[in-house]
């Protein structure tokens, strides 16, 4: 390998290496809880959850206070065996449905997912009466071209 | 396709008129930028004891309330808008609609201080170090502002310093009768 080629495919590597690293851990509390199947289901609600107060943040990224008094609340429901169904009703009851990154399917936000496909419907069925009316036109257009039409070379007032 | 000019118009005016509409009720819907739209809201306040601040061998909570109009107040001598909007507590309290308020990881000295030094405006004050209470009030940043009837339902909140304005809109314009003079 030639030395360009070598310090090509260092470099790669080097770039490979910079975006797959772990990213800098957030300065949230550092709490293991002691069941791993527990703790496994802890961190997926936790990237689920949105920090109420930095709400770009989820609340596994958030160091405010009141995303710290909100995972407390969170594990606390996990250890007392409450499902994670269960822990987000408590917190939608609480903080409304915005606390949750994903919205649940509901009729308020049915149109959206349905909306484009009955737009879509909409526009086939357009198409269809517009190339309909088009060939029916073709179809009954048998007379002679340039009867009616005004000369093309006729002067114009 | 019997009236061709009429469609020609019709189709898009009423397409215009559909996504004006979306969007409207969009914008009318959309709470202010950081705001969250309070659940509880028509909905039962929740059930809360609370050691008070002032007798730590008392507990505070909502079954002293039931039956009148109240005030719940979260805040916390670390809030900054909590102090904006003490003078305005401080008034409201003297229409005679009791406010309570919920002390949230604080410390007690700390809030005895600042309640000595600018007047106390509440009934009665409930520590919240840990904030369970907080959290079942859906509270996310001090001070929020609750007003609850006589039958404990949640009418109203207000996120952020209450103001003159805000009091006697959305606050003592709800209560019933109205409040008058201390009672």
């Amino acid at each position: 390998m030639s030395r360009g080629w070598r310090a090509a495919v260092l470099s790669a590597a080097l770039c490979v290496l910079a975006l797959t690293a772990a990213p800098v851990a957030p300065a949230i509390e550092a709490v293991e809880l002691s069941d791993p199947q527990l703790q496994a289901r802890y961190v997926v609600l936790l990237h689920e959850l949105r920090c109420v107060k930095c709400q770009n943040e989820a609340l596994a990224d958030s160091d405010v206070e009141v995303a710290a008094e909100i995972r407390r609340e969170v594990r606390e429901m996990l250890q007392a065996g409450k499902s994670d169904d269960e822990i987000r009703d408590f917190l939608v009851a609480r903080y409304s449905e915005f606390i949750l990154f994903k919205p649940r399917y509901s009729l308020r936000n049915a149109w959206l997912w349905f909306g484009p496909f009955v737009l879509l419907g909409l526009g086939a069925l357009i198409w269809v009466r517009i190339v309909r009316g088009r060939s029916a036109l073709l179809a009954a257009d048998t007379e002679p071209v340039g009867d009616e039409s005004p000369q093309p070379g006729a002067p114009r007032e | 396709m019997s009236m061709p000019g009429l469609n020609r118009f019709a189709v898009p005016l009423i397409t215009l008129a559909v996504l004006a509409l979306v969007l409207w009720v969009g914008i009318r819907h959309s709470a202010d930028v950081g705001t969250i739209a309070s659940p509880l809201i028509n909905k039962p306040a929740p059930q809360w004891e609370l050691p008070s601040l002032t007798d730590p061998n008392q507990r505070v909570g909502s079954k002293d309330l039931h039956g009148q109009w109240y005030v719940v107040n979260v805040w916390g001598t670390w809030c900054v808008e909590c102090r904006a909007e003490h003078d305005t507590l401080l008034e409201a309290q003297r229409s005679g609609v009791p406010i309570i308020g919920i002390d949230w990881n604080d410390q007690d000295a700390d809030a005895l201080a600042w309640l000595a030094k600018l007047g106390n405006p509440y009934r009665m004050v409930g520590v919240d170090h840990d904030g369970h209470a907080a959290i079942d009030w859906g509270v996310y940043g001090a001070p929020e502002t609750f007003l609850i009837n006589p039958e404990g339902v949640v009418v109203f909140k207000h996120v952020g310093a209450l103001t003159p304005e805000v009091w006697h809109k959305d606050f003592a314009a709800r209560v019933t009768p109205a409040p008058a003079g201390r009672s």
